[in-house]
């Protein structure tokens, strides 16, 4: 456990110098990713001009859970998340991957956290702001039972999304293919900043049940509000928890597949 | 203009040769789209209101689909960087030697990259639209209609040079995609790709009306739900050229100033 708290330390030391390098793109980025996360809670402030609730969810609600999916997708992008889309298939392609498979150290766990993105990183400081101004603004009353749920739910997003990007990243060894798939992935991920309570009949029931779209933001956020649903709960653990070792096989099976591009 | 079609025809083949990860890009931009319609259809249901703005029901999915169909083929995440990485990687050195037109041979390729993007996006915008066929407003005459598709032309144009103009300071910066990058981020809300601009209050308002970015998206759809009258049209298209030709003038400037500046690094 040690090394590798070591290891991932020496990724985002390497990974800074690297992306420090070209300072003016530096800077321009993580101002970009802040506008992005600004524009979002614009977007829903000037629905709330016109609309006093969504689907049931006032501002407030709205607010907690855009905060909630921006801070999940900071997280996925600053660790795994492009790691898994971009950098890994580039190094099938360039047939670096190799390299990476003889180093002493998890495979899976290297090509997930070689390069820690900073520019995110650097600009996911705002979203600390952003929580501590908003909690102090709506001062809302949390119950202890739902916050300790909320975190729990909070790291089961992250282990779901992961786990969808690894399934997609495995499809990578049969597919050398470009950034479509990752892209078009990014955005089907991007319906969970709205509430799913928003879909209805056969979407509803897809991105509840099949995809369930609703545990990265949605689920976590109302039950932090207090409205817990055990059965669901279950369900939101057990079938992250099912679809994650089955993408760890999944992905062993495709290492086995794996031959070599480089001499 | 023979040797342009030449280029046109060789660049449509390598992109189609790409076609399943443009397809792929396209799709998703439009399952933004429809889970934007998705949102806009409950807050009307949950609100009870008749309008919401100057918009009823109908008027906002169409609003909604037009808009994701134009954005689709505009968002494309490498905006620029073909011309960015032409001129740091030295790749404009041999053509330079060449009868051809760097600047027009760039508009060319990015041209057709639009048209690929837009065929391929055609079948699951008929689709869409078919799904939604109850809900989709005509527009209140042909001309009207002309007038829009007219207008999303000039946008193009627009967005093009805008992106022209932030791409060739390449000449000058190591990396531009960073700049490219703040762009993109504004676009998704300035333009009106996912919420009409007339919603915005007062001083937002303002300033969005000022940007060119109202030109790509928000004009057009207002042309085509007939929420303008012909002098504003007039108006809106005035404004539209003024920033085309501002746009214009200072990406001849920089190539005529780059030129002189460009070292050809990879010889």
């Amino acid at each position: 456990m040690k090394k590798y708290l070591k290891v991932f330390w020496q990724f985002a030391k390497i990974s800074l110098m690297n992306q420090m390098a070209y300072r003016p793109s530096f800077f321009l980025a993580v101002i970009g990713k802040i506008c992005r996360m600004i524009l979002v809670l614009i977007f829903f402030q000037v629905i709330y001009f016109n609309v006093s609730q969504i689907v049931g969810w006032d501002y407030k609600q709205i607010v907690l859970l855009v905060l909630t999916y921006i801070s999940i997708e900071s997280i996925a992008i600053v660790t795994f998340h492009r790691n898994l889309f971009y950098h890994f298939p580039d190094l099938l392609r360039k047939g670096t991957f190799d390299f990476i498979i003889t180093k002493p150290v998890n495979t899976l766990f290297y090509t997930s956290f070689r390069i820690i993105d900073l520019m995110d990183l650097t600009s996911s400081f705002i979203i600390v702001f952003f929580w501590v101004y908003f909690l102090k603004k709506f001062s809302f009353n949390f119950s202890f039972e739902s916050i300790i749920l909320y975190i729990l739910l909070v790291a089961n997003a992250l282990l779901f999304l992961f786990t969808l990007t690894l399934l997609v990243a495995s499809l990578s060894f049969w597919t050398i293919m470009g950034t479509g798939l990752g892209r078009f992935f990014e955005n089907v991920m991007r319906i969970a900043r709205y509430p799913t309570d928003i879909f209805k009949g056969v979407f509803k029931f897809l991105l509840i049940y099949i995809i369930p779209i609703s545990v990265i933001a949605t689920v976590p956020v109302k039950t932090l509000l207090g409205f817990i649903t055990w059965p669901y709960l279950i369900y939101a653990f057990g079938f992250t928890l099912i679809l994650f070792l089955i993408s760890l096989k999944f992905w062993n099976f495709a290492l086995r597949h794996y031959t070599s591009a480089s001499s | 203009m023979k040797k342009y079609w030449a280029v046109a025809k060789s660049t449509l083949e390598e992109y189609f040769a790409y076609r399943l990860n443009f397809f792929l890009e396209v799709s998703g931009s439009f399952v933004l789209m429809l889970v934007t319609v998705a949102l806009w259809y409950a807050i009307f249901q949950t609100s009870g209101r008749e309008t919401i703005g100057n918009y009823n029901l109908p008027q906002m999915v169409t609003y909604l689909l037009g808009a994701g169909i134009i954005y689709s083929c505009m968002s494309l995440s490498g905006q620029g960087d073909e011309i960015n990485d032409d001129i740091n990687y030295g790749w404009i050195s041999p053509t330079l030697t060449k009868p051809i037109n760097i600047p027009i041979y760039w508009f060319v390729r990015d041209s057709c990259r639009r048209a690929v993007t837009f065929l391929l996006g055609i079948g699951i915008a008929a689709i869409v639209l078919l799904l939604f066929k109850n809900f989709l407003v005509a527009p209140p005459s042909i001309w009207l209609a002309l007038l829009a598709l007219g207008a999303v032309v000039v946008g193009h144009l627009i967005h093009y040079f805008l992106f022209y103009v932030f791409s060739i300071i390449a000449f000058w910066m190591d990396q531009t995609w960073g700049l490219r990058f703040v762009i993109r981020v504004i676009m998704e809300i300035a333009t009106g790709a996912i919420i009409p601009l007339s919603l915005f209050p007062g001083i937002w308002k303002i300033i969005l009306d000022i940007l060119p970015f109202k030109y790509l998206i928000y004009v057009p759809m207002e042309i085509y739900l007939g929420k303008m009258s012909l002098t504003e049209i007039g108006w809106q298209m005035f404004g539209a050229f003024i920033w085309l030709l501002i746009f214009v003038s200072i990406a001849g400037w920089e190539w005529k100033r780059g030129l002189k500046h460009y070292s050809a690094v990879g010889g």
